[in-house]
Order: structure tokens, then sequence, then C-alpha cells
């Protein structure tokens, strides 16, 4: 009795760092992505400064390969925040599955809450696309539309205090409560739950994504900031308030970037 | 899994050892390293197959040795002693997370049930405010607001209800002993199911 007890224990142990160090390694990967990508734009800044060729040659290719960069991108940001949830996951399933289903259905959650982003980041790709096209960005691919900026960061504080916001926010941040509401059977059931997550955090963080226009795209700094800044709202006991503040915050910013233009 | 078709709703308590609000809802570790605490059901409407369970209600005794997600929660379950043996053991389906079902999909993991017996329990209700108690073993209350105004929406994401304070959370059988008055309580209401 106390020796299967023991075995279960270890079972556990071993099923729960599989599971870490799975997400840790997806995340670092994503992370490694960036580090490169942003590394090796740094040195053709350098070289082709004068040529900015890039901008505009915009084919299919560069569309997709701006899709993966978006894509990865979120995996890194968004996978820290969605692993308190995806633990939670894992335990739940791990005495009602066999074993190999334990990690088949954690993947298929994983997998459900990645696809949401994935679509958020064509949509996102596409948003660079007519930007560029329209040459309202930098080749750091920042905005250089003050007016534009300063309204982007202004809109995005107001909708830190909109109801949107706020029911969002509230599905994220119970992995308990979350499981509890949403529950569904199965392999197919997990990759359901993930995809509804994934919605839920959408709707609480598209538009600190869409930030990512006015800090700069490819910035390494604002993509940590905005990362950390997720998951405080997410997982510390006052996150509403944290959420709202930095509402605050963005619409004052946002003042000062938009009216930095008329004087 | 289930194959009786059921369906409970009423209102639940809980009161545990935590500062308020309870960390543990949103993920985080218990605020004192453990958890520990009573949480009670009162079925306004019940039905098991065709067995009526209106008006019983269950308390579970928890004790957890660190962060809820990683380890077992030691319960121990009074049901209401008015049940009849079928509709105790209907309770004892529903409540221990037995059977399949609502609570069964998301405790099953977690739980370690480790009694289940028939209590006394004594039901006191005006509005969300409940108690629920055993004569001489246990005793639990939610009524006090954190702030003294009027009734606030649960911070606790997902759940309708209400954080507040302990106005009683002890436990005592002469082996095990706490009491955690004026630490994190929430009251709010469910509906299970079997499907």
């Amino acid at each position: 009795m106390m020796n299967e007890k023991l075995l279960k224990d270890s079972l556990q142990k071993r099923d729960r760092t599989i599971v870490v160090l799975g997400l840790a390694g997806i995340s670092l990967l994503s992370w490694t992505y960036m580090f490169s990508i942003a590394l090796r734009d740094k040195g053709m800044d350098m070289g082709m400064e004068m040529m900015e060729p890039h901008i505009h040659a915009w084919d299919s290719l560069n569309l997709f390969l701006t899709f993966v960069m978006w894509a990865v991108m979120m995996v890194a940001m968004m996978i820290p925040s969605a692993s308190p949830l995806i633990l939670l996951f894992a335990t739940i399933n791990r005495d009602r599955s066999k074993e190999q289903d334990l990690f088949v259905s954690t993947a298929a959650f994983v997998a459900g809450y990645l696809v949401a982003w994935t679509v958020f980041s064509a949509f996102a790709a596409l948003a660079q696309w007519g930007l560029q096209s329209a040459s309202l960005l930098s080749h750091m691919l920042v905005i250089n539309s003050p007016v534009l900026g300063g309204s982007l960061l202004f809109v995005a504080g107001v909708f830190q205090w909109s109801p949107l916001k706020y029911a969002c926010l509230t599905r994220c941040r119970s992995p308990l409560g979350f499981l509890m509401n949403e529950w569904r059977e199965g392999t197919r059931g997990a990759l359901i739950m993930g995809l509804i997550h994934g919605m839920y955090c959408i709707g609480c963080c598209w538009l600190l994504m869409i930030l990512l226009f006015v800090t700069g795209v490819m910035s390494l700094l604002w993509m940590a900031i905005i990362t950390i800044f997720i998951l405080l709202e997410k997982i510390v006991p006052g996150g509403y308030w944290v959420s709202r503040i930095a509402g605050i915050l963005l619409i004052t910013w946002g003042i000062c970037v938009a009216g930095g233009a008329f004087f | 899994m289930s194959e009786i078709s059921w369906k409970v709703t009423g209102f639940y308590i809980e009161a545990c050892n935590c500062d308020s609000v309870c960390p543990c809802w949103t993920g985080q570790a218990p605020t004192y390293g453990f958890c520990e605490g009573n949480c009670a059901w009162h079925v306004k409407q019940g039905l098991y197959g065709d067995i009526q369970l209106d008006g019983l209600n269950v308390i579970m005794v928890v004790h957890c040795d660190g962060h809820m997600r990683e380890n077992k929660w030691a319960c121990r379950f009074y049901i209401d002693d008015r049940a009849t043996s079928d509709q105790f053991d209907a309770m004892r389906q529903i409540f221990t997370a037995a059977d399949g079902g609502h609570l069964g999909k998301i405790f099953h993991a977690l739980w370690d049930v480790q009694s289940v017996e028939r209590a006394t329990i004594v039901m006191k209700s005006e509005g969300w405010r409940h108690r629920m108690s055993i004569s001489g073993k246990l005793g639990l209350a939610v009524g006090k607001l954190k702030l003294d105004e009027g009734p606030k929406l649960c911070r606790i994401p997902n759940i309708h209800g209400i954080a507040a304070l302990a106005e009683e959370d002890w436990f005592d059988d002469g082996k095990t002993k706490f009491d955690h008055y004026n630490k994190n309580a929430l009251s709010t209401t469910f509906e299970y199911h079997s499907d």
C-alpha cells in the first residue's frame, strides 16, 4: 500500500517534470528564435540602412515569414501565463487516463491554445503588411505617425477598463474555475478547451500585442515587458487593479504621444 | 463514468486558513503553505436517477500539504443523517467525486477521500450568509465582509459568489483540531450534473 503510494507520487512528479520541461522548452525555443531574428535585423540595419529594400518588397514569402514570426512571438509571450492552467489540466488528467493519454491530451490542450494564437498571428501579419504598404511603419517596425501611435495607446488604455476585458480576464484568471465550467472529455475535448481558453486570452491581450506596433514589433525589451505584465495581470491577487492602473498609464502615454504631434 | 443521470443545485460555502481572497483559486500556493478548512454544500434541488435529494447537506473537511495543484487533498465527508440509505449513497456518489459527472471529472485526481460518515448537520441561511454545523465537532459560517460595506462581487474569477471572511471555521474530532476564525471564506451557488 505504502509502496504503491510512493510509486504513484514519484510517477506524478515525473509526469509534472515532463510537462514543465516541455513548456519551458517551447518557450525557450521561441525566445531564441526571436533573439536570432532581432540580432539579424540589427545587423541588417547597420549594413543596409540606406537601402531599406525589404520594406517595399512585400511578396507572399515575406508575408509568410512575418506570419511565422508573429506566431512564434505569441508562443514565446503566452506560454508562461498559460502554464498554471496547463499544469492543472495535466494533474486532473493524470489519474483519469492511461499514461500515454495524459501527454496526448495535454499536448492537445496546448495545441488548441496555440491554434487560437496562430489565427491571431495571421491577422497581426496582415496588419503589419497593411501598415508597411501604407508606409506607416519605420524600418524598425515602429508606427511613425504620432497620432496613430498615440491613438492606439489611448484605445488600449481604455480597453483595460472595458467590460469585455473584465469578462475575458475573469475567465483567464482562475484555472480551477475555468476547468470546472468548461470541462470536456477526451483528446478532442482537450483541444476545444485549449481553443476556448486561447480565445479568452486573445480577448484579454490582443490590444496589448498590437501595441508592439508602437513600441517596435521586434523590440525584445517590450516583448519581455508585455509578457511579464500579462503574467502579473493574470496571476497576482490584485490583477484587476494591475490591469486598470496600466490602462491609466497607457491613456496618459497615448495623449502625450499624440499631443506631441501638435506642439 | 456515471450511468445514472443526475443534477444538483444549491449553495456552497467554504472557509480555510488562507488570507482572503484565497490564492488557491487563482492557481497560487496557499497563503501559509498548506490548506485546511471546511467546505459545505446545501442541495436546494437534486435528483439522482429518481432519488430526490432536496434539502440535504454535505460537509467536506479538507487538508492539503502544499500547493493544491500538486498535492492530494485529504478529504473527510459528513453527509446529512436525515438521508435515507439510497439518498446517502447518491450524495456520496456525487459529492465525493466517486461518480463521473461534474465533480468527478475535475476532482477525482485531486481528492483523497478518507472517510464518509453520517452526521446531524444544522443549517441556517439568510441571503448569502450561511452557517452549517455539527454539534461539538464542526462550525462553518460565512457572513462577514472584509470591508464593512454591501455585498461585493467575488474577486475569484469564474465564480459568481461573494468573497468574505469566516465568522466561524473550526473542526475538532479529538484528533484533528483547527480554528480559522476571520480567515478566507466564500459563498456561492452551484449547479452540477452527470454529463
